[in-house]
């Protein structure tokens, strides 16, 4: 009889997780270990490849050996031979010297690209070496790898790409059919690229640029669905021509402008602006230019920057639905300000709220006198307020709102916070609940103040 | 086995493979897919998983006591308590990850895994094969074979089966 061994009572399935949870180099070890173990090897769904696994050096000094870096390549292209006429649909490289390698590194992602990858996350940059730690990835753009898009010309399932810290260059002889992602990450784009690469990905439907420095002057054009930039700098004209275009996010370090030529699905915009002018941008120029068909808009500011409001605010004369997110931050700040903000959205519907300002930064007085002067909001239906803490500014904006809203129909007011993320992500920390002193308290206050017949305040 | 509540709170009883039995809140079970789709269809009170050893049994459920009781509070405390959770002997630890699977507890899975994938990286392959008291099906010829198909995986291969 054969003696039980620990693995032949462990399943398959989770074999597999832990190969995954191993290196490439260490897993290709475990290929012969036995036939089973080679026959997982050889399954595994996703490849992870980093210079930081190099052998033979510490971690911490691998970009100063080439002799190690180039038997690095060679031995994940080895590896990556092992596997030829297989499929793995997922390839995640990380490698911060590929550009002293220019042919291995062609090889490579010429063998990449017969594993009909469909996800395929590329870094030339590990993150570790003492000089870019902390530091502005195209500070140097020495130091990027110059990626030009024609390297994968073969790659035909490739649906999601990454490129981090690289300079991409695109090319009129490739078409990514099947793309639909596009991540570009510390990336250095001069005028013209991304244009390039966009048209020739035909059916594009995200593109997200993260720590990007861009050109002057971009135009968004093609097939993309998504726009996202974050945390980019440099670009101050952004033309947007998409006549797929649904939502688009921007947090940008400079003050940009918008040109929605044709954007005629576009419905959902967000904006984080990291720089002041921008709030003016956004509440002037930016408040005429939107386009009737979106309907939705999300801003997220820093509470100081509602001193950047202009005093004469332009009307967003078609706008549904506004979230409002007031990060953080250590300046106290009154939220009766915002109320201007209401008479420039005639339409509202809905309104959402999110203040995560430590409660004590918050003016607690509600000192203003005399209380605002309601305007009619003939259209608002429902409010959410999250982060609401009951002070006096608070119970007062709220009030207003109560008095002004004449159809309003629900009101949520919620302690917890819900913060937004970027990308669509929401985290949610609703379930804080209000003592019942403090939900007397707040009720009393607001009781029969409600213009509306139809309104429910729920107090979380 | 009769099924009991005490307040609003139900009652589960799980039941080891050496028939030992384990008596906890339902609402701490809801944390594996298996045994919250037993709960929610079948409505049972005990649940017998003769597959798994109570010891291991004991670990997993002190493991979802753990969990449920975690807060954005008290979150180091419960990394240095996962930390303990599998600094056990590999043999415990496989078991451990074996039931885990089997009771679909998605978080805990992976950590395990990691666990385990961290015991057996930098090894050689006869240290691994020791761990896991794996007898290789390969000839020789084959071995040496596989090793030259990537050299560089195998280089620096010490012997390090005695730690």
């Amino acid at each position: 009889m054969q003696r039980r061994t620990h693995q032949s009572a462990t399943p398959d399935a989770v074999l597999s997780s832990i190969l995954a949870n191993l290196t490439v180099i260490d897993a290709v070890r475990t290929s012969i270990l036995s036939r089973r173990w080679k026959r997982l090897f050889s399954s595994m769904p996703a490849l992870n490849f980093s210079c930081l696994d190099m052998y033979g050096v510490y971690r911490d000094d691998h970009e100063w050996y080439p002799y190690y870096q180039q038997k690095f390549l060679k031995g994940v292209n080895e590896l990556l031979e092992l596997y030829s006429g297989r499929r793995v649909p997922c390839i995640n490289m990380a490698c911060c010297f590929a550009r002293k390698f220019y042919s291995e590194f062609n090889r490579l992602m010429h063998s990449i690209s017969r594993l009909d990858v469909e996800t395929l996350y590329l870094y030339f940059d590990c993150g570790t070496a003492p000089f870019t730690l902390g530091t502005n990835p195209i500070c140097d753009p020495s130091k990027l790898f110059n990626f030009s898009l024609e390297l994968l010309s073969q790659a035909s399932s490739l649906k999601h790409l990454l490129l981090h810290h690289c300079i991409v260059q695109p090319s009129s002889e490739v078409c990514f059919n099947s793309l639909v992602s596009l991540t570009l990450r510390g990336a250095l784009l001069a005028s013209g690229q991304l244009e390039g690469i966009l048209s020739s990905c035909f059916n594009l439907k995200l593109l997200a640029l993260r720590l990007c420095k861009l050109p002057y002057k971009l135009r968004i054009s093609g097939s993309v669905t998504f726009v996202v930039f974050w945390a980019c700098g440099g670009v101050e004209e952004i033309e947007l021509q998409g006549a797929n275009l649904r939502k688009l996010e921007s947090e940008l370090f400079n003050k940009v402008r918008f040109f929605f030529s044709f954007v005629p699905v576009l419905e959902d915009v967000i904006i984080h602006p990291l720089e002041d002018d921008t709030v003016s941008y956004v509440f002037d120029d930016l408040a005429r230019d939107l386009p009737a068909q979106v309907q939705s808009l999300t801003i997220k500011l820093v509470p100081s920057q509602v001193n950047y409001f202009p005093t004469e605010m332009k009307m967003f004369r078609t706008l549904r639905r506004l979230s409002l997110i007031l990060v953080s931050t250590h300046d106290c700040f009154d939220i009766v300000n915002l109320s201007p903000l209401l008479d420039a959205c005639p339409l509202l519907q809905y309104l959402a709220l999110v203040v995560t300002t430590p409660r004590t930064k918050r003016n607690g007085k509600g000192s203003r006198e005399p209380p605002l002067s309601p305007t009619c909001h003939t259209e608002l239906k429902e409010v959410i307020f999250c982060g609401f803490d009951g002070t006096g500014s608070e119970i007062e904006f709220v009030l207003y709102i109560l008095r002004s809203a004449i159809n309003l129909e629900q009101m949520l007011l919620g302690r917890g916070n819900s913060c937004y993320l970027g990308c669509g992500k929401w985290v949610n920390n609703l379930d804080v609940p209000f003592s019942g002193r403090q939900r007397n308290s707040i009720q009393k206050k607001l009781h029969g103040q409600a213009i509306s017949s139809k309104a429910e305040v729920i107090i979380q | 086995m009769a099924s009991s509540t005490t307040g609003e709170k139900k009652i589960l009883t799980l039941k080891g493979g050496d028939n030992e039995e384990f008596i906890l809140e339902e609402s701490l079970v809801l944390q594996s897919e298996l045994l919250k789709n037993m709960v929610k269809e079948e409505r049972v009170s005990s649940i017998p998983l003769p597959s798994i050893k109570s010891k291991t049994l004991v670990k997993i459920i002190e493991y979802l006591k753990k969990h449920a009781e975690l807060t954005p509070s008290n979150k180091e405390e419960f990394k240095n308590f996962e930390k303990e959770f599998v600094n056990v002997v590999l043999e415990e630890l496989l078991d451990i990850t074996v039931a885990v699977n089997y009771l679909k507890i998605n978080g805990l899975l992976e950590f395990c895994c990691q666990a385990v994938a961290d015991r057996i990286k930098d090894k050689s392959v006869e240290a691994v094969r020791k761990i896991f008291r794996i007898e290789s099906d390969f000839t020789p010829e084959e071995e040496s074979e596989f090793r030259k198909e990537t050299p560089e995986a195998f280089e620096g291969d010490l012997d390090d089966t005695t730690n």
